[in-house]
């Protein structure tokens, strides 16, 4: 049988042997085939299905007040997604999906039918309750993947000025808007391993962490000259107004006049920047930047700094106003009220808003001269604050001025401005003589420890200092005797002027029925602390700027003289300045404190978050409201879960406990409040601006 | 027994073993590669356990004279049977098959891989009856009836992958019987109708994957899914391979049942075409000192039986191989000593043994 030549079975055997030989040689052929010549083609397909380099967003730095309260923080979300080609069936998980989620049927059932797909999302950023569930139920193909998310604790708080972001992590608008590129951090790009299920990993075996394994640079954290505390009494105050006057829109401006910072930018109407697709975007303007009005008589100040400041006229002069009427051209200025004045000094054109009183003393200035000081002033140039949105108003040249713009100018007509413009220039007026730059932003602090303090705008002089005290002197008058009586705060001296501008109505002329209510001004009225700008634009029923406009100024200004722990002056409590006295107690009645039921203490009205408790362990809350506990608890990063409203009565953990990262605390709150605070809310939940 | 120690290394054949010692080797580390990790791990200690019995099993074949096996084929064949009969029954029916009788301690055997160690000694000993230079018409029925009523059987469970590991015993037997040239022209001829016309009878999963063997990038996440992850594993694997336990494609699941079916395509994965090049070399080996000892039998039964059993053996690697590499369609045909599964390896190592019984007792004089 060894013979294969010898024996057909032999043959046979070789045969079979032959055969072998050649199949194998076949697939060592292939193999060759695929290993050899055609490797590189398989293995760009087995990396481009094995490995993603997937975009890791870097966590967005917060926004921080001045106090390093977090106005705008980010926080981790869930959100839910599906694998549809790893389910048996999509109808059972759809019906569970979609009542968790309040996500269509129809439109879950869908997602999940294409059975080609295996990544499709449900739900983005889904609330901590639902994802639970979701994640509970185990429902096969269903993954829950973290997200981050911005996060707005207080709110409407400051809305206007931080802006928003959408859900690619982007500023939108605002602070959020400008600074995006600092406060968004770098994404990091790695290649991470990916399974056929569509998990990843960072080895085969080894999860993916995306903590450890991302190396996303975090955001830049914003410290804003912002104090949540007065912006909070700004927005208070403003939105009673607005909401009393059924105004269109209104803004508040508190800034400190000597270095520029701007304490507190309110905007009515507000919006919820956690929920801000929900609102109009007239609801999401920073109006005191972006809207452009005529400021009417708050601009005589102006005027009458121009007088001073070319030395037109002196502090003792009296000004011919005409018994009532200025007649230019054919055209017949008139005072507000048909009011008729004689002859009044200086400090009562201001006091009783005397339009022809300052149309003469802008006339006396002359074109060239009033222009100049008003671009001095900022006027018709944007003031540079770091907001998106900011216009700068309208100042013609003088070139193009017609006879009447001058004197009309002199009273705040025919220029458009900004509320943040005429702040700064009262602040001109509160600081001695020099122009500040309005700036919101304090520090940038960089995840890796390096700190850039932001310049300040160097301050220009374009006042004398002369002219800045007569002024100060002067708009005293508007409060004591004139026309801002209620802006008056008791135990400080004041100083400001009123604005009831009518609105240019488009195509010439003004609206008899619609008008801009305004206050401006600064307290203490010989050394300001802050100037305070208040604008309700189209309030319904009262109009004034001394009806409308002064008492919000009044109710922010004493607040936010007891949060700067300002004492008030026992002789200024009820009176202006002595060298005033005789004039006051002749051409007006003694000023009476006005003690409304929110001049209570600012310490029982707002009760400041304790911060850095992390070393000591959780905080007690007792007491506190719930929107101050979540800031508190929200700082040191810890979740929360309220149950009822009103006050904290009960918390778990308990005070002093360790805290975690990614710890949970539950609140129980109640509307009696322990101790013996009053029932009402002392910082009121957003409820009530709404 | 002191002699057999002494005179065993002498009697048998050498390269057969170290082929198949090597096969299970490189079976065990590529099992163990692909599961450790994963639920899948305790498979590779089970797998010690198949060896071990198959290793036992072959032994006692080699101490057992297969003469005596080829003379009571015909009640070891028929008792066989019997097994596949009780499955439609009582079997236990899995992944839609009653293929497994189960066992104690979680194990569970397939019969059909066994039966085919019988329907093998079967046709063995009716080859040797019937020595003609060409096979006569009954010796001729008498094996296509030894194949056709297992196969018959096992279809009914049903698992053609399995059926289909019988052809080659009828096809060696008729051919080593020496069935005329007619024949197989006629054989062929009617193959060609049959499959031309089963086409008709194939289950729509089975057409699909005919389908996307000729275009397995027809449907890249259907049934084509696993051809070409097959492929993509194979490819990227290179000349050296990614290294052992770092097959990517395997170890992150693109490859399915890539410790059976697809085990080959994560070792050509792990180990590059150096590592699938040497196991198709020791296919090889096995095949060509399987037919050396086909030719030093000292007879025509032990001959024959080598010869079925080594060619099947090869066959079914070689078509698992070629399922692989994507020039066959893919049915559930395993990789022979490499391949996880119990009843394979045991039915595997039992007939290396029978085979290296015949090695033993090539001398007469034994």
């Amino acid at each position: 049988m060894s013979d294969p030549g010898s024996n057909p079975a032999a043959k046979r055997i070789w045969i079979l042997l032959g055969a072998g030989c050649v199949w194998i040689i076949i697939l060592i052929a292939r193999l060759a085939d695929l290993q050899l010549h055609r490797s590189e083609e398989f293995a760009v397909k087995a990396k481009r299905q094995q490995e993603r380099t997937i975009e890791l967003p870097p966590r967005r730095g917060a926004i921080l007040d001045r106090t390093g309260e977090p106005l705008a923080i980010t926080a981790s979300v869930d959100s839910v997604f599906a694998i549809p080609s790893e389910m048996d069936g999509p109808e059972p998980t759809a019906k569970v999906l979609s009542d968790i989620l309040g996500v269509p049927h129809a439109e879950v059932l869908r997602k999940l039918s294409d059975r080609e797909r295996d990544f499709v999302w449900i739900a983005r950023r889904v609330q901590e309750d639902l994802a639970d569930r979701v994640s509970a139920r185990k429902l096969k193909g269903v993954r829950l993947i973290k997200e981050s998310i911005r996060r707005y604790p207080q709110s409407e708080l400051a809305s206007s000025v931080l802006g928003y972001v959408g859900l690619d992590n982007q500023g939108l608008s605002g602070i959020e808007f400008r600074f995006d590129r600092a406060i968004r951090g770098r994404p990091a790009r790695v290649t991470v391993l990916r399974d056929a299920a569509q998990r990843y990993y960072a080895a085969p075996g080894r999860p993916l962490r995306l903590e450890r394994d991302g190396g996303a640079v975090e955001g830049a954290a914003l410290s804003l000259t912002l104090d949540a505390s007065i912006q909070h009494i700004a927005e208070k105050e403003l939105m009673e107004a607005f909401q009393t006057y059924r105004a269109r829109a209104g803004s508040v401006v508190v800034m400190d006049p000597y270095s520029g910072e701007i304490l507190a930018l309110a905007s009515a109407p507000v919006f919820d920047p956690n929920r801000y697709g929900e609102f109009d975007p007239e609801f999401r303007k920073c109006r005191a930047i972006a809207d452009v009005y005529e400021p009417g008589s708050t601009f005589k100040a102006f005027t009458v700094a121009a007088g001073l400041e070319t030395g037109v006229i002196e502090e003792g002069d009296v000004i011919d106003c005409g018994g009532g009427a200025l007649t230019i051209g054919s055209t017949t200025i008139h005072e507000h009220g048909r009011s008729r004045y004689g002859a009044l000094p200086v400090g009562d054109v201001l006091a009783f808003s005397s339009n022809i009183g300052s149309a003469r003393i802008g006339m006396s200035v002359g074109r060239t001269g009033f222009f100049k000081v008003l671009r001095n002033l900022g006027f018709g140039k944007k003031t540079g604050i770091e907001i998106e949105g900011e216009t700068a108003g309208l100042l013609r040249d003088v070139r193009s001025w017609s006879a009447l713009t001058l004197p009309t100018m002199s009273f705040g007509q025919e220029i458009g401005v900004t509320l943040l413009q005429m702040a700064r220039g009262y602040s001109a007026i509160a600081n001695g003589g020099m122009l500040v730059g309005p700036h919101l932003i304090s520090e940038v602090r960089y995840p890796d420890g390096r700190v850039e303090k932001m310049r300040r705008p160097a301050a220009e002089r374009v006042l004398s200092e002369k002219t800045a005290e007569t002024l100060r002197r002067l708009l005293q008058l508007v409060v004591s005797k004139g026309t801002g009586k209620r802006a008056a705060v008791p135990g400080f001296t004041v100083a400001g002027k009123t604005g009831t501008a009518q609105k240019a109505v488009p195509g010439g002329g003004y609206s008899r029925d619609r008008f801009v209510a305004s206050f401006i001004g600064f307290v203490p009225a010989d050394t300001p602390r802050v100037v305070i700008a208040v604008e309700v634009d189209e309030p319904k029923g009262k109009q004034y700027g001394g009806d409308v406009a002064a008492p919000v100024f009044s109710a922010v200004a004493s607040q936010v003289m007891q949060l700067l722990h300002e004492a008030p002056h026992p002789d200024e409590s009820r009176t202006t300045p002595t060298t005033l006295v005789a004039e006051l107690s002749r051409s007006a009645p003694v000023l009476s404190p006005i003690l409304t039921s929110d001049l209570v203490p600012a310490s029982t009205r707002f009760r400041r978050p304790s911060h850095g408790l992390s070393g000591d362990g959780f905080p007690d809350l007792s007491g506190q409201s719930a929107r101050d506990a979540t800031r508190t608890l929200a700082l040191l990063g810890v979740r929360v879960r309220l149950e009822g409203s009103g006050f904290v009565v009960a918390q778990e953990p308990p005070p002093g406990a360790a805290i975690e990262p990614g710890t949970w605390a539950r609140l129980t709150l109640s509307l009696n409040p322990p101790d013996e605070e009053p029932a009402a809310p002392a910082f009121a939940p957003e409820a009530q601006n709404r | 027994m002191s002699r057999l120690s002494e005179v065993l290394p002498k009697r048998i054949d050498p390269g057969f073993l170290i082929s198949v010692a090597l096969l299970t080797a490189a079976g065990m580390a590529m099992v163990y590669s692909t599961t450790s990790g994963t639920p899948l791990a305790g498979h590779w200690g089970k797998q010690l356990i198949f060896v071990l019995s198959g290793i036992t099993a072959a032994v006692v074949l080699v101490t057992v004279d297969y003469r005596l096996l080829l003379k009571s084929s015909p009640a070891i064949f028929l008792f066989s049977l019997l097994l596949l009969v009780y499955l439609p029954v009582f079997g236990t029916r899995i992944a839609g098959a009653k293929s497994w009788i189960k066992l104690p301690g979680g194990f569970s055997l397939q019969p059909s891989e066994f039966v085919k160690i019988s329907t093998a000694l079967l046709i063995a000993w009716i080859l040797e009856n019937d020595d003609r230079t060409f096979l006569s018409r009954k010796t001729g029925l008498l094996i296509l009836a030894a194949v056709g009523v297992p196969v018959a059987l096992i279809l009914l469970q049903p698992d053609l992958g399995v059926a289909l590991t019988y052809v080659p015993l009828a096809v060696t037997g008729l051919f080593l019987g020496g069935l005329r040239l007619r024949w197989w022209v006629l054989s062929a001829v009617l193959a060609v109708v049959f499959v031309g016309s089963s086409w008709f009878f194939l289950k729509e999963y089975q057409k699909d994957r005919i389908r996307t063997f000729l275009d397995p990038d027809l449907a890249a996440r259907g049934a084509g899914y696993q051809v070409r992850q097959a492929r993509i594993a194979i490819g990227s694997g290179r000349i050296f391979g990614k290294g052992f336990k770092k097959g990517t494609q395997s170890r992150l699941g693109f490859l399915p049942v890539r410790h059976t079916d697809f085990v080959f395509a994560a070792l050509a994965e792990e180990q590059g075409f150096v590592g699938v090049a040497g196991i198709v070399g020791l296919y090889g080996l096995f095949l060509s000192r399987g037919f050396a000892i086909a030719r030093d039998a000292r007879d025509r039964g032990g001959s024959i039986l080598v010869l079925l059993i080594v060619i099947d053996i090869v066959v079914q690697a070689l078509v698992n191989i070629a399922m692989n590499v994507g020039i066959l369609p893919t049915t559930g045909i395993t990789l022979p000593f490499i391949s996880y599964g119990g009843s394979s390896m045991l039915a595997c190592w039992a007939m290396a043994g029978l085979c290296l019984s015949v090695s033993y007792r090539r001398f007469v004089n034994v």
